[in-house]
């Protein structure tokens, strides 16, 4: 008997075969004596089937089975579940964890912020305490020197490793060199939440301005190795702690052009200056009032606790020095350099986002982030390329990111757009495409595809300022260049721009 | 098999009754149970022409014609020598022994449905409800009907071993239970 006669014979007793499928089993089963014995066999099922009553009572007692089966599968099953010795240890021990989570992040909500104040506090306590110190000690004008450098040289070790590299720039004979530090500087608070702002800054600067007149008064010509041991070779001797107030006002009036994307590169080493951080924050103009504030309780304070009229002067012009270089620094935002900031990001079990170094990153991708905001309003396209001339939309984490009918993102000014890296990467957590591009435009791309194809040339100019660091890689292009797309193309194998 | 006549047709299924009495130990008598159900099919369907309706209906002639001879053989006493006097008369009505039998045949095989894991139920319970094999295939969402023949072959299978091979108490195979007859012979 063949073997597909045989698998439609369960048909034949129930009486369920199709017509084709009769025909079929019993024209085989005249030829096949085998087959025949079987169908001669299955006649008495057919027979006990082809009673409605038995049919009935078999029929029912199936469906009560069923009923008893569904009611019996769930509840045993989650008993069983439950009786398994390994199940109860995971439970507990992820009951565990979640409480020694929770209550570490309440603890960390109730105290963290007490105890990062008292830190502060006592930071502050002890340099005021030392900058009182060298004062008030009158000390030798020497001495005096060697102080203000190591006053300068934890300052540089405290802050990050960008500021002093700004520091050591070149900057162009065309910009005032002590003006665009002081700039430098002041920007670099104005990006700062007014609440890290460290008091030692002003006060330091205090002390210098009130010590530096003392010290040409006295010492006409300070020795040689006390004044240059502590600074750096490439260091210009037209950084703000040596420049002369006489110069700054200077320096002031002739704060007004600003310098061009190229100058400040400086030979394109935009990566070691400060300023592309700088400007891409400046239009936050609520920071700069709060800055403002800031500043202004600060120099009360210090008014109340006794400066002396010189070193009020001192302040006075540092607060007019500063009031300039946010001038200068609105005066850039302006709608003049236009910029995006991306960073990746890993989000902790308590829901912030902790920023993560893709280079030493080991880890599955599938769980990273990477957040893009702009400095300016504007359409904020996305895309990546999986295979070769076919793009294909990053969608953002969140669903009520307004997009506009051409799919772009419609972003605010320093609005941050989470885009989930799982979109990009296969079931191992790698990724699996090269690069992600961002189009940044002010109206909205008619021709995507010619962005997306090719590298535009303003990525490669000298026009284009590129920073990065620990809040991220920042990436402006250059002034009156709106009709083009800041376009910026993020590596996922070697995370640098192209 | 569409330029076979009738009487080809009812050649060919006599030479298969044939062999399948023989090879179920009717071994003088094989020729007659052929005989009688070909006079059955001549006598009483001799408007049945369609071999596709005379093949299904040879099978049940045969299946009958085979359990009156079993019967007669143990009336006869041909399995356990025993005197005919020992015996009932034959009701001529409804046989009660076969009712009760047939309950209890019945009885059995839902037993040995509960037995059978829950796809078999499913396909028994939709082939009771007069589902044929594409409309299961259709039902429990299967690509092939392949898969729908090939479970129903391992649950016929399955549901036969639990009923103990057999589909009947007194099979037309001919191995049959011997009846307890310890009082008669006492």
């Amino acid at each position: 008997m063949s073997k597909s006669w045989e698998q439609i014979l369960g048909g034949y007793a129930t009486d369920t075969l199709t017509e084709e499928e009769k025909r079929q089993l019993f024209e085989a089963a005249l030829h096949d004596q085998t087959l025949f014995d079987t169908l001669a066999n299955e006649e008495a099922l057919k027979a006990l089937l082809a009673d409605p009553l038995t049919r009935q009572r078999i029929l029912e007692s199936l469906q009560a089975s069923e009923i008893s089966q569904e009611s019996t599968t769930s509840l045993p099953q989650q008993l069983s579940w439950f009786c398994t010795s390994s199940s109860l240890a995971w439970a507990g021990s992820i009951a565990a964890m979640g409480l020694a989570l929770i209550f570490g992040w309440q603890m960390n909500k109730d105290w963290g912020s007490i105890v990062q104040e008292e830190q502060e506090m006592e930071r502050a306590i002890s340099e005021d305490h030392d900058s009182n110190e060298v004062e008030f000690r009158s000390p030798s004008p020497t001495t005096v020197e060697m102080k203000e450098q190591n006053l300068d040289q934890p300052k540089k070790d405290q802050r990050e490793p960008e500021r002093s590299a700004g520091v050591s720039a070149p900057i162009p004979s065309s910009t005032p060199p002590s003006i665009m530090a002081k700039a430098t500087k002041d920007s670099e608070r104005i990006r700062q939440p007014s609440g890290q702002i460290r008091s030692e800054d002003l006060l330091q600067q205090e002390v210098q301005k009130e010590l530096r007149p003392k010290a040409k008064k006295s010492v006409s010509q300070p020795p040689e190795s006390a004044m240059v041991r502590d600074i750096p070779e490439e260091e210009p001797m037209s950084a703000p702690s040596v420049a002369s107030p006489a110069e700054d006002e200077k320096d002031l009036q002739q704060l007004a052009p600003a310098p061009t994307f190229a100058d400040r590169l400086d030979g394109g080493d935009a990566t070691s200056s400060p300023s592309t951080r700088e400007l891409f924050d400046a239009n936050q103009s609520t920071r700069v009032d709060e800055v403002a504030e800031e500043r202004d309780g600060r120099r009360e304070r210090k008014l109340l606790g006794g400066l002396s009229s010189q070193a009020e002067k001192a302040l006075t012009a540092e607060v007019s020095n500063l009031q300039k270089a946010q001038e200068a620094g609105q005066v850039y935002s302006k709608g003049q350099a236009r910029g995006i900031r991306y960073r990746v990001v890993q989000r902790t079990t308590g829901g912030k986002d902790e920023p993560i170094d893709i280079k030493s990153f080991s880890g599955k991708w599938s769980e990273l982030q990477l957040v893009i905001e702009s400095n300016v309003a504007g359409h904020l396209y996305v895309l990546t390329s999986f295979s070769k001339g076919k793009w294909q939309w990053v969608r953002p984490e969140s669903s009520n990111v307004p997009k506009a009918s051409d799919g772009a993102i419609q972003v605010n000014p320093y609005q941050p757009v989470n885009f989930a890296l799982s979109q990009v990467t296969n079931t191992l957590g790698k990724p699996v495409v090269s690069s992600i591009t961002v189009l940044l435009s002010s109206t909205p791309l008619t021709e995507l595809s010619k962005w997306l194809g090719t590298v535009v040339n303003s990525e490669l100019s000298e026009d284009r300022l590129v920073e990065s660091g620990d809040q991220g890689v920042f990436i402006l292009d250059q002034i009156g260049k709106s009709e083009k797309p800041v376009r910026v193309e993020i590596s996922l194998v070697n995370p640098l721009v192209r | 098999m569409a330029g076979l006549t009738r009487e080809d047709v009812l050649r060919q299924l006599r030479e298969r009754i044939v062999a399948f009495a023989t090879s179920r130990g009717v071994r003088e008598g094989a020729e007659d149970v052929a005989q009688d159900v070909l006079v059955v099919l001549h006598e009483k369907y001799p408007h049945v022409t369609e071999w596709t309706e005379l093949v299904p209906l040879s099978f049940q002639i045969l299946r009958f014609k085979m359990l009156d001879r079993h019967r007669k053989m143990l009336r006869h006493g041909e399995y356990n020598q025993e005197s005919v006097d020992d015996f009932p008369l034959v009701d001529p009505g409804d046989d009660p022994s076969r009712q009760t039998e047939q309950k209890e045949r019945v009885t059995q095989l839902i037993a040995a449905i509960q037995q059978l894991g829950e796809r078999c139920q499913t396909i028994f319970r939709l082939k009771l409800e007069g589902h044929t094999f594409p409309e299961i295939m259709n039902l429990l969402g299967e690509r092939s009907i392949n898969t729908i023949y090939t479970w129903d072959s391992r649950c016929r299978k399955q549901l036969l071993a639990l009923m103990g091979g057999q589909w009947e108490t007194n099979p037309i195979d001919g191995n049959v239970q011997r009846p307890n007859n310890k009082e008669t012979v006492g």
